[in-house]
């Protein structure tokens, strides 16, 4: 025993007498019919005898950039046989009733092509995002998620936005004039003044034995600006030594 | 002294399922204990699986599919690789066939274990019973590492076969374990079947009548424990499930003590096709050479296969290229889910924690 596939030229023939305005093609797989119709064809095809569509094994979007199909794939437990429905709907706006109240089992799975797909089903008890967080920018699963208008691209440049007009990343030490950029503050380091304490013997008592900012203002302003901070200047050196033996 | 806020409450289970089955939030909102509304917010163990598999070819999505449901990988690369051979019309080797109906199998049974042990957990059986069936799973779990070298994410079926044949001291690994089985399964049941515990908790608790059962799209144990005798293996067998004799157990009341029983049975059933599977199991090859970047004509196929959760299905678009166009899964733990509102609205709270381990849901399914 194995599951007939009905063929969608049937179930097209099928439909067609039912609802002459709602079928748009058939192929060997599927039928398709237009999306405003798609609640009455489903329940057409639940309830009738034959075709006895009670369950509703899955419900997928799919993306064709010219428009969207909602593909409903049904099938029959009691007479084992299952068939596809397609409903197309327009790819700028696009819209399909809810067949949430034809079948309780689409309830989770229109909620889940909502999010990721963007169709918007009409009549849907509670339509929100079901996996992505509420404010997600786009789509994902559509096919132009990542080139949407106006150059957009959801999730993915998030960071330049947070750079000035013009600058695109952070500046890089490799690229020509970043190690000349004056970006980097030089770092002085007091050093110095340990070794030429060493040398005078003065400085080393205005270091440890001076606490008071006198002794330590002169050295300051004359270490950078020497440029040799091994060699102290005089003035300093006297000051110190002048302090020291007072 | 101040009015507390009146009922009702609205209160947070999660983010995390009760037992840890993955991160999962339900917000219940309480008149004292009893829930008026239940809604499940999903989404935290979402990785984009479907965009993901757009960018690949068909042989590298398939460890996608372990990750999945990683309680049964075997189970899901076997969907996903029946839907491409059925989108590429692929033919399979005899063996690898029988290759695959054993491993599932044994997937099958490793995942009741976990499904049983965990909802006895929930009841407040607290770790026994689940300890005992990590034995019996803890084996499976070594057969797999035999043969593939990895216990959870097997990435072991390929499109056109399986990955590698099973190891000389595989064996006697599987027989001994298919003997021992039944008497396993029978202590799981001497243990719990007349469990004060487990029937005060389970029993007429989340009934799910057979008609909200089939409108709702639930599959699997949760369909059979209302008492539908439906199992793809036997309604639409894939694989070499046609050529093997075995029973479909349903429930009488669908109720939680129900889709219990019927796991516990169909652990049994697995065993009686393992064995028979292992007794026919015939020689030759165990893959067909299939090119690496695999490019099916133009066309849209859905595979289906009885997974241990339920009807795991695979719906794949094909635009002639060497990456599929849509790459779609109908994870049945997720569309079992549908119920959990209709059946914990009414009940008490304790109750909808029995209602939820008896779906057995596995949230990397879910949130894909």
């Amino acid at each position: 025993m194995t599951t007939v596939a009905i063929a969608g030229t049937h179930v097209a023939e099928r439909i067609k007498a039912a609802f002459p305005e709602a079928l748009i093609e058939a192929t060997e797989g599927s039928a398709t019919v237009s999306a405003q119709h798609v609640v009455e064809v489903a329940r057409f095809l639940r309830d009738d005898p034959e075709l006895d569509c009670k369950y509703l094994n899955c419900l997928v979007g799919v993306d064709w950039l010219e428009h969207f199909d909602v593909i409903y794939v049904l099938s029959s437990l009691n007479k084992n046989h299952t068939l596809v429905l397609e409903a197309r709907a327009d790819h700028d706006e696009p819209v399909v009733p809810s067949v949430s109240t034809v079948w309780q089992g689409a309830y989770l799975q229109e909620r889940e092509v909502y999010d990721l797909m963007g169709i918007t089903f009409s009549g849907h008890p509670d339509l929100k995002r079901i996996f992505l967080w509420e404010g997600f920018p786009g789509h994902p699963l559509r096919k132009d998620f990542l080139a949407l208008p106006g150059g957009f691209k959801p999730g993915l440049q998030r960071f330049p936005f947070e750079f000035p007009e013009g600058q695109r990343s952070y500046p890089n030490l490799s690229q020509p004039g970043g190690p000349q950029a004056p970006s980097v503050p030089r770092l002085v380091a007091p050093l110095g003044g340990q070794s030429a304490a060493e040398e005078t013997g003065g400085g080393q008592l205005g270091l440890q034995g001076g606490g008071s900012t006198q002794t330590r203002e002169p050295r300051r302003d004359t270490e950078p600006a020497s440029g040799d901070a091994a060699e102290p200047s005089p003035d300093a050196e006297a000051g110190e030594s002048k302090e020291a033996g007072e | 002294m101040t009015n507390l806020h009146p009922p009702p409450y609205v209160v947070n289970i999660g983010p995390q399922h009760p037992s840890t089955h993955g991160v999962f939030r339900l917000r219940v909102t309480l008149d004292g204990e009893r829930i008026l509304d239940a809604e499940m917010v999903l989404g935290y163990l979402h990785r984009s699986m479907e965009k993901l598999a757009e960018e690949r070819t068909y042989t590298q999505n398939i460890p996608f599919t372990d990750r999945m449901d990683y309680l049964a990988a075997m189970t899901g690369n076997l969907g996903y690789c029946l839907a491409v051979e059925k989108l590429a019309d692929v033919e399979v080797p005899e063996r690898a066939s029988y290759l695959r109906v054993i491993f599932a199998e044994l997937q099958r049974i490793a995942s009741h274990c976990m499904a049983n042990g965990t909802f006895v957990n929930d009841c407040g059986a607290w770790q026994t019973p689940l300890m005992y069936m990590f034995r019996e799973r803890e084996k499976i779990l070594d057969l797999f590492e035999m043969t593939c070298g990895a216990r959870l994410t097997t990435n072991y079926m390929r499109i056109g076969g399986v990955a590698f044949d099973v190891p000389d001291e595989w064996y006697p690994g599987i027989e001994s374990l298919m003997a021992e089985m039944p008497d396993r399964i029978s202590e799981y049941e001497e243990m719990l079947l007349d469990n004060e515990i487990l029937l005060a908790r389970a029993r007429d608790v989340g009934v799910l009548t057979p008609e909200r059962a089939i409108n709702s799209s639930a599959s699997g144990p949760l369909l059979r424990g209302s008492g539908i005798a439906w199992d793809i293996r036997k309604a639409d067998p894939y694989c070499v499930y046609d050529r093997f004799d075995f029973d479909i157990p349903v429930g009488h009341q669908g109720d939680c003590f129900d889709r219990f029983i019927v796991r516990l049975e169909e652990m049994r059933q697995s065993v009686s096709i393992i064995k028979q599977a292992l007794a026919a199991l015939p020689g030759g090859p165990v893959s067909t050479p299939v090119p690496l970047a695999l490019s099916p004509e133009p066309g849209e196929a859905y595979a289906r296969i009885e997974s241990p959760k339920g009807e795991l299905g695979f719906y794949l678009v094909s635009d002639g290229g060497p990456a599929p166009y849509r790459w779609h899964v109908r994870s049945p733990s997720f569309i079992n889910l549908s119920t959990l509102k209709d059946l914990s609205v009414g009940r008490s709270l304790a109750d909808a924690i029995v209602i939820l381990g008896s779906l057995d849901i596995n949230v990397g399914e879910i949130d894909r």
